[in-house]
C-alpha cells in the first residue's frame, strides 16, 4: 500500500510546557518490544549469546537503539531490534507504552521533585535509567544527558500524565541562585 | 501612622521602606522583617484577640509559633485565611487583618458577658448541661453554639492560590537553623553529606537573632548571618527558610510545609523529604508562670519581649517588671530592657511570687503586677509589661510523633525525648541542653555521629552538651483565674476540678478539661499541665506521663496537603484510544473507577434515555459499535501455557484447540467467581486471556503471584498487553456483512468464522487485526482488535463501511441494557465475590476431571449448601412499572415498619426497548427451583414495592440464535 | 514506609501494592482437601514480631518479593540479596 496506516497519538504533548522553566515535552513514535524469558538465567543466557550481556537495572545501547534490564526476567528493546538468538521472540508493546520526550536545562532536577525515588542518587546517575512513579503514574525512565528525558507510560494514562506534568512545571520555579 | 512603640534603632528590619496593611479597618504601618505581632505591637495595638470560651481579651505572649492567643484572619491577595498565629505571619504590603471571636467589636465584645456565668462554665459544663428541654436543642442550643464556637470563619469560596508536591531526599536533613541546626549542618555539609537545612521562620538563626552572646569572637547574629552564606554557597546543601517541618513519619520521611513568595507560582510547597538521619534542632519554648491573670495583655514571656527588642526593635511596653526563675536570662532581660530604654519597676525571681495582675478598665490590658516580697509583704508595681519565665521545654514533638517516649526530668524539670527514635536525633535545646556553648557543641556533635553511621567518614563518638538543670517553680496557689492553657481558657481551677471528679490520669484530664487540645497543641501548656495535675495528685511530676503527639506540629492549610490534586487532578484519568474520535463524534463521557467511558452517543436534541433506546433499537435491529478496549488482556506463551491456564481456570480447556475462544470462570483460592472472561487459544503455546476492566489489575497481579511464586519452574513467559490493544466490537445481525465489507484477509462466513473463534489477519490489506467472535450483546458480534495506534484508522473504516447499514455507535449504558437483556454478568453487581459458579448458573463450566485454583474449597458444605442465592431474571407481573434497582425480594407485599424475611436482591433493572417492559436480574434462594412463582420487590428508600414474577435470568433469545446470524 | 525491594533496592511503599502475609498454598495436584488449603489460606494465629509478607513491586521490577516486616516497628528486615 502506498500510505502506511494513521497511527494516531495519544496525547496533545507538543512543545513548551511552560513559559519560565524551558521544559519542552513530546511524544515519540519509537518502537517498543519486550524480550522475556521463563526465567532470569535464562534470559542473560539468551542475551550473552547475543554479546549485549546486562545486569538487572542497566541500560545499554544496542544498535541504533537502546537495551533496558528492569525486570529479572525480561528487558526492553527501545527502537531497532538487534540479531537475537533463536527462541527469543521480543512482544510487540510499542503501542501500549506511550514514550515521552522531556527537555530542558532542568528536565531531571525537575522530574526529580515529583520521583518516588532519588533521581540525583549516585548510582541513579550512573545507571540513567529505572522504574518508579512520578506523581501518581508508573514509568519507565531512561536518559542519556539530563537535559533529554525519556519517560514510558502507559497509553491510556498518556494525556493524563501530560496534564499533571503541565501543572507541575507551571507551579515550578527555576533552581534558586543559592543552591 | 507613626509607630509609638519602636525603638529608635536596632532590630533586623528595612527601616527605610514602610509597609502598610489594615487592621481591623485600622490602617497600620510595619517595615520588612517584622511580623505581623512586631508591626502591631510598634503601632501600639496591644490587644489582638479574644478568648475562646470566656472571650478575656488578649494579647501576645509570644513571638513565634508558640503564642497561644494572638489568632488573627488575614487576607494577603490570596483569599482570606483565619486562624493564623499574628507571630508567624511574615508582613507584607497590602495585608487586611482583622480580629476574629468578638462582636460587634475587638473592644466591646459582647462575649466577654459569658464571664458572668463564672463555675457554670468551667471544664466539662457541656456534659452536665443543654440536655433539658429536648425540644430546646435543635432551636436553640446548636444555633447558639455554633455561632459562639471556633475562632475563625472560613472563606467558603475556592482557594485561589496554587499549592505543589515535591520530594527531596538527602543524607542529613537538620530541622531548625538556631546554633543547633547551624552548627549540625555546617559540620554536616562540611562532611560532604548531601544536606537539607529547614526553618520554619523567614530568616535563618533562630535565637542567635536576639540572644546576646559572642561565638568565635563575634556577635551572635552576625555569626548567624555567616553560616547562613556559607551554607548557601555549598552545592550539596539545600537551605529551605519559611519551611515548617510538621509530621515525622516511618523510615526517616519528614514532612514539610513551605510558605513561598507572594506573586511566585505557587502559595506553598509540600515537601516529602527522605533523609537518612534526622537532626532534630528545633530548640525548646519558654514555658510561662500559672498565676491569677496570668492571660493578660502585657504577660509576655521573657525571651518573646527580649526578641521584639532586638530582632524587632519595638518596646512591648514602657514600664516592665521581671519575673524569670533562671538567674542569668534574668539579667540578660534587665539588660535588654535597659538597653531599650525601659524602665525596670521590679524584679522577682520566683513568678510563683505574683499574686495577680491588674487591667485597665476599658480594654483590659496590664496596668500593675501583685505580688509578695521576699518577706512576704504585699506589693503592687504599676507596669504595662510582665517578662515571664518558668524555665524551658524542649521541642522534642516530631520524635515524640514516631513514639519516641519523652520522659520527665527531675533535674531539667521538663519532659526529655528518647537519645534516638529510628533515624532522628534531638540536638540541643530538643534535647535540654539549653546553654548556646552547649548547643554549638551538640550541633557538631550529632552531625558528626550521624556521617560516622553513614560510613562518611571515620566513625567518631564526639561526647554531647549535658542536660541544662533548671529551676521548679511551683504553680500559684491563690484564688482568681490562673490559666494553665490560655488558647482553650483552660484554669489551674479547671484542672483541680478534672481531678476531683475522677478524671485522673492525663489522657482523661486533657481530654476533660481540653489542656494542649487547641491549634497549639500545649506547647506552652503542658509542662505547666503536667506539673500542676502532678500537684493535685501529690504525685511527682515524672509519674504523670504525657499523651500521644501526632502531626501537624503547627497548623497547615489543607490547601497546602492537597497540592495540585485538584479538580480533574485528583485521580490519573484514563482514556481509550478512540477517545478523540469519541469526542468528535459527540460522545458524552462518564467516569468509571480510573477510566473516562463514552456513555452513550445523542444525536442532536436526544434525552440520555433516547439516546440510549435508539442505541440498543440499532444493535438488535441492524448494527452497532461499541469501545472494548479497557478489557484486560494478557499474553502467555511457552510449553507450559496451557497447563499454566488450566490451573488459574475452572473450565475443562483440554478440548480448546487453535483459533478456537471459551468463556471461562476464574475462581479466587477459596473457590468465590473472581473475574470472568474468554480464554483465546492462538496455538498450543501461545494464549491470550482477557479480563474484565474493574478486574484488570488485579487480575494481572493474581497472575503475576501465580506465576512467580508457585509456578516458578514452569517454562513460560506472561505479557500485559492490556493497553497493546484497541477494540471495537461490531454487533448486530449485520455484523457480517461489515466485517466483509472491510477486506479481511480471511474468511469470514459462518462455516469459516463460527461464533468463539479467533482469526488475525489484515484488514483491507494493511491493517493487522485479530477478530474474535465474542458477544456480550447477545447480537452476531465480531471484536476488532488493532494495535491502539491504529484506532483512529479502524473508526474511520469501520464508520465510513458501516454507513451502508446505518451503523450506531454506542456507549456503556446501551451495553449495560443489552447485557441484561441476556442475563450477561458483570463484575461489582452479579460476580460481586460471594457467589460460586452453580450460584451464577454456570456450575456446567466447572470441570470435575482437574485440579485448578478454588477447587478445593468449592467443595465446602457452605458453598454447596442448599438456599443459596441463584441467579434469576425478574419481570413485573404488570408489565409496565419500573423495578427499582437493588431492591430486595420478599414473599409479602411491603409495610411500613415491617421487617420481612428476605429471599434475594435485584442486581441489575431496566425498561428493556427489545421487549417492551422493564425486566430486571438478580438473586434468589433456590431460583431455579422456584420459576414463575410471583414476589414482591420492595426499595423502602424508593418508596416502591413491586410485584414480580421469576423467570430465566436470559430475557431475549434465550437460545442464543441470535449469535450465529 | 521505606521497602526493600531485592531488585530494585529501597523504595517508597507507594511503589507496592500489599499481598498479605506468605501463605504456602498446595500443590494443584487433587491431593490437598478443603481442610488443607482452609489451613494454608486462613492460617493459623499469628504471634507478634517479623512476619513474612508479599508485596508487589508494580512500579518497579513488578516482581512479587518476600520480606520480613515486624509489624509493630513496621521495620523491615535486610532482604537476601
Amino acid at each position: 500500500m502506498a500510505e502506511p496506516v494513521h497511527l494516531a497519538a495519544s496525547s496533545d504533548a507538543a512543545g513548551p510546557l511552560d513559559a519560565v522553566c524551558g521544559l519542552r515535552l513530546d511524544e515519540v513514535a519509537v518502537p517498543v518490544h519486550v524480550l522475556a524469558a521463563s526465567s532470569p538465567a535464562r534470559l542473560e543466557a539468551g542475551l550473552a549469546s547475543a554479546g549485549l550481556s546486562l545486569a538487572l537495572g542497566q541500560k545499554r545501547p544496542c544498535g541504533d537503539g537502546m537495551l533496558l534490564r528492569l525486570w529479572p526476567d525480561r528487558c526492553w528493546i527501545v527502537g531497532e531490534i538487534p540479531a537475537l538468538p533463536a527462541g527469543m521472540v521480543p512482544g510487540d508493546i510499542s503501542h501500549g507504552q506511550t514514550v515521552l520526550c522531556l527537555r530542558g536545562v532542568e528536565a531531571l532536577h525537575f522530574l526529580a521533585q515529583h520521583a518516588s525515588a532519588d533521581l540525583l542518587a549516585a548510582s541513579v546517575r550512573h545507571q540513567r535509567t529505572l522504574r518508579c512513579r512520578v506523581g501518581p503514574y508508573d514509568v519507565t525512565l531512561w536518559w542519556e544527558t539530563t537535559r533529554d528525558l525519556r519517560l514510558a507510560v502507559e497509553r491510556s494514562l498518556a494525556q493524563s500524565m501530560v496534564d499533571f506534568l503541565r501543572a507541575a512545571a507551571q507551579r515550578h520555579w527555576p533552581a534558586p541562585a543559592q543552591s | 501612622m507613626t509607630q509609638p512603640f519602636r525603638l529608635p534603632q536596632g532590630g533586623l528590619i528595612d527601616r527605610a521602606r514602610l509597609i502598610h496593611f489594615t487592621f481591623d479597618g485600622a490602617p497600620m504601618t510595619g517595615h520588612p522583617g517584622d511580623t505581623l505581632a512586631s508591626a502591631l505591637l510598634a503601632c501600639g495595638q496591644r490587644i489582638v484577640a479574644r478568648s475562646l470560651k470566656y472571650h478575656r481579651p488578649r494579647g501576645f505572649l509570644g513571638a513565634g509559633l508558640e503564642d497561644p492567643s494572638a489568632l488573627v484572619t488575614v487576607d494577603a491577595g490570596q483569599g482570606r485565611i483565619p486562624n493564623l498565629k499574628a507571630t508567624e505571619v511574615q508582613l507584607c504590603d497590602g495585608m487586611i487583618v482583622t480580629s476574629q471571636n468578638n462582636w460587634p467589636s475587638l473592644q466591646r465584645d459582647v462575649g466577654a458577658l459569658i464571664q458572668i456565668a463564672g463555675r457554670g462554665i468551667s471544664a466539662g459544663f457541656y456534659y452536665k448541661t443543654f440536655m433539658w428541654p429536648r425540644a430546646a436543642w435543635y432551636r436553640w442550643y446548636e444555633r447558639i453554639i455554633r455561632a459562639i464556637a471556633g475562632h475563625g470563619r472560613i472563606d467558603a469560596g475556592a482557594d485561589p492560590a496554587r499549592h505543589d508536591k515535591r520530594q527531596a531526599f538527602c543524607e542529613i536533613l537538620v530541622i531548625g537553623s538556631g546554633p543547633t541546626g547551624l552548627a549540625a549542618a555546617l559540620t554536616a555539609a562540611h562532611g560532604g553529606a548531601t544536606t537539607i537545612i529547614v526553618e520554619a521562620d523567614f530568616l535563618l538563626g533562630g535565637s542567635l537573632l536576639w540572644d546576646q552572646g559572642q561565638i568565635e569572637g563575634m556577635p551572635a547574629r552576625e555569626w548567624a548571618e555567616d553560616a547562613a552564606r556559607d551554607l548557601a554557597t555549598l552545592s550539596n546543601v539545600t537551605v529551605m527558610p519559611r519551611s515548617l517541618a510538621f509530621g515525622h513519619y516511618d523510615h526517616g520521611q519528614v514532612l514539610v510545609a513551605q510558605s513561598c513568595d507572594a506573586g511566585g507560582a505557587v502559595q506553598s510547597v509540600l515537601w516529602k523529604i527522605r533523609a537518612r538521619r534526622i537532626i532534630l534542632a528545633s530548640g525548646a519554648v519558654e514555658r510561662p508562670a500559672v498565676f491569677p491573670g496570668n492571660d493578660r495583655p502585657g504577660v509576655m514571656l521573657a525571651s518573646a519581649v527580649r526578641t521584639y527588642l532586638r530582632r524587632y526593635g519595638v518596646a512591648p511596653g514602657r514600664r516592665a517588671v521581671i519575673a524569670v526563675s533562671d538567674l542569668e536570662e534574668r539579667r540578660r532581660t534587665r539588660a535588654d530592657l535597659e538597653a531599650a530604654g525601659l524602665r525596670v519597676v521590679a524584679e522577682l525571681d520566683d513568678p510563683s511570687r505574683i499574686s495577680g495582675t491588674s487591667g485597665g478598665l476599658i480594654r483590659g490590658e496590664l496596668v500593675a503586677v501583685r505580688y509578695r516580697g521576699e518577706d512576704g509583704k504585699r506589693l503592687r508595681a504599676g507596669a504595662d509589661l510582665l517578662c515571664v519565665s518558668a524555665g524551658w521545654t524542649p521541642t522534642a514533638h516530631l520524635a515524640a510523633q514516631m513514639g519516641g517516649h519523652l520522659t520527665w526530668d527531675q533535674g531539667a524539670n521538663c519532659l526529655l525525648p528518647a537519645g534516638a527514635t529510628g533515624p532522628m536525633r534531638p540536638a540541643g535545646g530538643a534535647r535540654g541542653a539549653l546553654d548556646l556553648a552547649g548547643c554549638l557543641a551538640d550541633g557538631k556533635a550529632l552531625a558528626h555521629r550521624a556521617m560516622g553511621e553513614l560510613e562518611l567518614h571515620v566513625p567518631m563518638v564526639v561526647p554531647l552538651a549535658p542536660v541544662t538543670p533548671q529551676k521548679t517553680v511551683k504553680p500559684g496557689t491563690r484564688g482568681g483565674k490562673a490559666f494553665v492553657d490560655l488558647q482553650n481558657d483552660v484554669t489551674q481551677a479547671d484542672v483541680q476540678q478534672a481531678v476531683r471528679e475522677g478524671y485522673d490520669d492525663v489522657e482523661l484530664a486533657k481530654r476533660y478539661t481540653t489542656l494542649g487540645m487547641g491549634t497549639d497543641q500545649g506547647k506552652t501548656s503542658w509542662a505547666n499541665g503536667i506539673v500542676t495535675l502532678a500537684e493535685a495528685l501529690g504525685r511527682p511530676a515524672s509519674a504523670i506521663g504525657h499523651t500521644t503527639y501526632r502531626p501537624p506540629y503547627s497548623p497547615v492549610q489543607i490547601g497546602t496537603l492537597i497540592g495540585a490534586e485538584t479538580g480533574t487532578a485528583m485521580t490519573p484519568t484514563r482514556r481509550t484510544p478512540f477517545h478523540r474520535v469519541f469526542a468528535a463524534a459527540g460522545c458524552v463521557f462518564q467516569t468509571s473507577g480510573d477510566w473516562l467511558y463514552a456513555r452513550y452517543f445523542p444525536l442532536a436534541g436526544e434525552d440520555m434515555a433516547e439516546a440510549i433506546r435508539r442505541e440498543v433499537q440499532a444493535v438488535r435491529r441492524s448494527l452497532g459499535c461499541v469501545d472494548m478496549s479497557t478489557l484486560g488482556k494478557f499474553e502467555i506463551r511457552g510449553p507450559d501455557a496451557a497447563r499454566f491456564v488450566e490451573e488459574l481456570y475452572c473450565n475443562n480447556l483440554s478440548t480448546l484447540k487453535p483459533g478456537r475462544l471459551r468463556y471461562g470462570l476464574m475462581l479466587r483460592e477459596d473457590g468465590l467467581v473472581f473475574d470472568d472472561g474468554t480464554i483465546c487459544c492462538l496455538a498450543a503455546d501461545h494464549y491470550v486471556l482477557s479480563a474484565t476492566t474493574t478486574r484488570r489489575a488485579s487480575v494481572w497481579r493474581h497472575l503475576q503471584m501465580h506465576r512467580q511464586l508457585r509456578c516458578a519452574g514452569m517454562d513460560l513467559v506472561l505479557t500485559d498487553v492490556s493497553e497493546q490493544w484497541a477494540a471495537l466490537a461490531i454487533a448486530g445481525p449485520e455484523a457480517r456483512a461489515l466485517l466483509r465489507a472491510l477486506a479481511p484477509s480471511f474468511a469470514c462466513e459462518s462455516a469459516d468464522f463460527p461464533f468463539a473463534a479467533i482469526r488475525g489477519g489484515t484488514l483491507g490489506g494493511d491493517l493487522p487485526v485479530r477478530v474474535l467472535s465474542v458477544s456480550f450483546s447477545g447480537e452476531l458480534s465480531y471484536e476488532l482488535c488493532v494495535p491502539a495506534g491504529y484506532s483512529e484508522a479502524l473508526w474511520e473504516r469501520v464508520m465510513t463501511a458501516g454507513q451502508a447499514w446505518d451503523i450506531c455507535p454506542y456507549g456503556l449504558e446501551a451495553l449495560d441494557v443489552l447485557r441484561i437483556e441476556k442475563g450477561h454478568l458483570s463484575v461489582g453487581t452479579e460476580i460481586d465475590g460471594r457467589r460460586t459458579p452453580d450460584d451464577l448458573g454456570l456450575s456446567g463450566l466447572v470441570s470435575t476431571k482437574k485440579d485448578f485454583l478454588g477447587r478445593a474449597l468449592l467443595a465446602r458444605p457452605a458453598l454447596q449448601a442448599d438456599g443459596r442465592g441463584q441467579f434469576v431474571g425478574l419481570t413485573p407481573v404488570d408489565r409496565a412499572t419500573a423495578l427499582p434497582f437493588g431492591a430486595h425480594l420478599s414473599c409479602e407485599p411491603y409495610v411500613a415498619g415491617a421487617q420481612p424475611a428476605l429471599e434475594g436482591h435485584l442486581t441489575a433493572a431496566v425498561v428493556s426497548p427489545t421487549l417492551g417492559h422493564p425486566i430486571a436480574i438478580g438473586f434468589l434462594r433456590n431460583g431455579r427451583a422456584r420459576m414463575g412463582e410471583r414476589l414482591w420487590a420492595h426499595s423502602p428508600l424508593a418508596g416502591v414495592s413491586v410485584e414480580v414474577e421469576v423467570g430465566p435470568a436470559c430475557a431475549f433469545d434465550p437460545k442464543g440464535e441470535r449469535l450465529h446470524g | 514506609m521505606l521497602i526493600p525491594c531485592p531488585n530494585c533496592g529501597p523504595r517508597a511503599e507507594e511503589e507496592f501494592a500489599f499481598g498479605g502475609p506468605v501463605r504456602e498454598l498446595p500443590p494443584l495436584d487433587g491431593t490437598a482437601d478443603a481442610k488443607a488449603w482452609h489451613r494454608a489460606l486462613h492460617g493459623a494465629g499469628r504471634a507478634g514480631g517479623a512476619l513474612p509478607e508479599v508485596w508487589y513491586h508494580h512500579a518497579g521490577c513488578e516482581c512479587w518479593v518476600t520480606l520480613r516486616r515486624d509489624l509493630a516497628s513496621h521495620a523491615f528486615e535486610k532482604a537476601p540479596t
